[in-house]
């Protein structure tokens, strides 16, 4: 991709990567990531089960424990989860919880599993905390952090997921929003929060694809799903590549994410933060298969 | 429970009042809670600019809540005008009218409606016959303590009927919107800011398809000034058809047309052939206080 802010719409038709671009996938695989890979590949493990929320949408948590176990020891490629959180994280770490506070949330219900997790694993209670909001202080003094926004549409960058999740920490959210949502992935390398996210749970459990960030159930759906990796990017492309399966089954033809999340691929081009390219994503999936939406 | 809208010197203060229970849900808030353009970021982050973008003046906001089933969040939006009341409720007009407000759209649980200055949300997150009637009960509520008032966008009916698909029309100023609707280019190639009134719509012929889109410019100059932009931007290295009606074939096969006149810019996109893009650049009318086709 080239400079992102001279881009047209003709540009994409032009070199036929409007698709790429509406799925946020770069089109040639050159980045830097420093993720967890196999076979140089960048995990992402999708881990869904039909009953983790009931027809009141009411988490079991016990259901959704399962899952994020299930998800970490895959990402990490570890024996078993406990192993997996280990990996990550070391007790004398001081842990960052940074879900999506508002505007389809992230499910309490993930937080206080993965809170649980983090203390099996020997995280003190005390070292671990929720970090999202304007304020740096508290994750300047993390040296660890966990990204797990909710999977969303959003009409000011496209998606609002993953590279979505830190903006407030930047202090001038705004300025990422339009022509300037390629730039998300240079919020990633602020000092406060450059490599110090270990993992990304993104919550899948009710997506929403299209309208967002508000919430309209017309566009939101039970996924019920964990999507989790050390790779951000690659977790971020992978959800993306759901959004998009679900909208075109939706309209019953493409349709196209408008404003196009360049955040993604730039992400990956112009940031090096991990891959958005598919034939460098492994995608291990685990649980209910009913409408997928993507294969591994 | 009661929300006090701020006002303007001559107008008279609108008080929102919210029953205490309805189906079975209860408030739970004491008072509405107030948020302005200063804290709307507070309230809804970045999705607030999607509200400035309209001359967004106040919100107020009420909870319910019922053991065992989802809460409902009831937001009234106090705008600018009648006019940008009815843009935000444009944002998404894709759904069921059912009758509440100057027009609603409601769909799985969400009843979004405008009437006078004001722009209605009601939302339960899971659609049952108790929570849908609540939510309509609580707009019909709210509908009756606003004036209807005021009219959609004159600018609207410069869009031509034939073929529109109406759930698609946008009402829109700015550039934030555009995007979020249609996505020509990262810069602002229409130079659409605030002063900037534009409509768009899609359009099908049988199998064939469209996209149109109008602006009305403070000036002539500043049409034109658009127009130049857009078109070097744009369509530059095409094959253009001569004025009045540019045209061009895109690389896809897609095809995009201009026709400026005075203050107006329309602007026919996506266009499964020639022949649709022609006919609707024709299509509108731009005559002062002409009918459409």
């Amino acid at each position: 991709m080239s400079d992102y802010r001279q881009l047209t719409r003709r540009d994409f038709l032009r070199d036929g990567t409007l698709g790429a671009v509406a799925f946020g996938v770069a089109t040639s695989a050159s980045h830097t990531s420093q993720a967890a890979a196999e076979g140089g590949k960048s995990v992402v493990a999708l881990v869904r089960d039909e009953k983790v929320m009931n027809d009141q949408l009411a988490v079991d948590e016990a259901v959704l424990r399962k899952m994020l176990d299930e998800a970490v020891k895959t990402a990490t490629g570890e024996s078993s989860a406990a192993a997996g959180w280990k990996k990550l994280f070391k007790p004398d770490d001081i842990v960052g919880l940074v879900p999506t506070k508002a505007l389809n949330p992230t499910h309490e219900e993930l937080v206080m599993a993965v809170t649980a997790a983090l203390q099996e694993a020997g995280v003190p209670a005390d070292r671990i905390q929720n970090v999202q909001g304007r304020k740096t202080e508290p994750v300047e003094k993390c040296t660890a952090l966990i990204c797990m926004p909710a999977l969303k549409v959003h009409q000011l960058t496209g998606l609002g997921t993953v590279l979505k999740n830190y903006i407030a920490f930047s202090g001038k959210g705004s300025s990422f929003h339009q022509e300037k949502n390629g730039d998300l992935g240079s919020v990633w390398l602020m000092p406060v929060v450059k490599g110090k996210t270990r993992i990304v749970i993104v919550d899948a459990l009710r997506p929403l694809f299209d309208r967002g960030p508000k919430p309209d159930p017309k566009y939101q759906w039970n996924y019920n799903g964990l999507l989790v990796g050390t790779d951000p990017v690659a977790v971020e492309a992978t959800g993306l590549s759901i959004i998009m399966a679900k909208r075109k089954a939706y309209k019953g033809e493409t349709w196209e994410l408008t404003p196009p999340p360049l955040c993604v691929a730039a992400a990956d081009k112009q940031y090096g933060l991990g891959t958005s390219d598919p034939a460098r994503i492994a995608l291990k999936i685990s649980g209910w298969d009913k409408d997928l939406l993507i294969s591994a | 429970m009661q929300g006090l809208s701020p006002v303007s010197a001559g107008e008279k203060p609108v008080h929102l009042a919210l029953p205490a229970e309805i189906e079975g849900w209860k408030i739970t808030t004491p008072e509405s809670r107030q948020v302005t353009p200063k804290t709307i970021f507070d309230y809804m982050n970045g999705a607030g600019e999607l509200f400035l973008a309209y001359d967004f003046r106040a919100l107020y906001v009420w909870k319910y809540e019922r053991p065992d089933h989802q809460p409902i969040t009831v937001e009234a939006y106090e705008m600018g005008s009648p006019e940008e009341a009815f843009g935000v409720l444009s944002n998404d007009l894709d759904g069921e009218n059912v009758g509440v407000g100057q027009h609603s759209v409601y769909g799985a649980g969400l009843l979004r409606f405008w009437q006078g200055r004001w722009f209605f949300s009601v939302l339960v997150e899971l659609e049952t016959s108790e929570s849908r009637r609540a939510v309509l009960t609580l707009g019909r509520v709210l509908e009756a303590q606003v004036a209807r008032e005021g009219e959609r966008p004159r600018l609207l009916a410069r869009l031509p009927s034939q073929g529109l698909v109406p759930e698609s029309v946008h009402y829109f100023h700015t550039r934030i919107c555009l995007n979020s609707y249609y996505f020509f280019a990262v810069e602002n190639l229409l130079e659409l800011d605030q002063k900037t009134d534009a409509v768009m719509g899609e359009y099908r012929f049988g199998k064939q398809r469209a996209g149109l889109l109008i602006i009305c410019y403070p000036t002539s100059g500043a049409a034109t000034k658009a127009h130049a932009h857009f078109r070097d931007r744009y369509m530059g290295g095409l094959e253009i058809s001569p004025k009045p009606l540019e045209m061009a074939r895109l690389e896809n096969g897609e095809w995009v047309g201009l026709r400026l006149d005075r203050d107006y810019l329309v602007v026919a996109f996506k266009s499964s052939s020639r022949d649709v893009c022609e006919r609707l650049l024709r299509a509108v009318n731009l005559q002062r206080g002409g009918k459409q086709q």
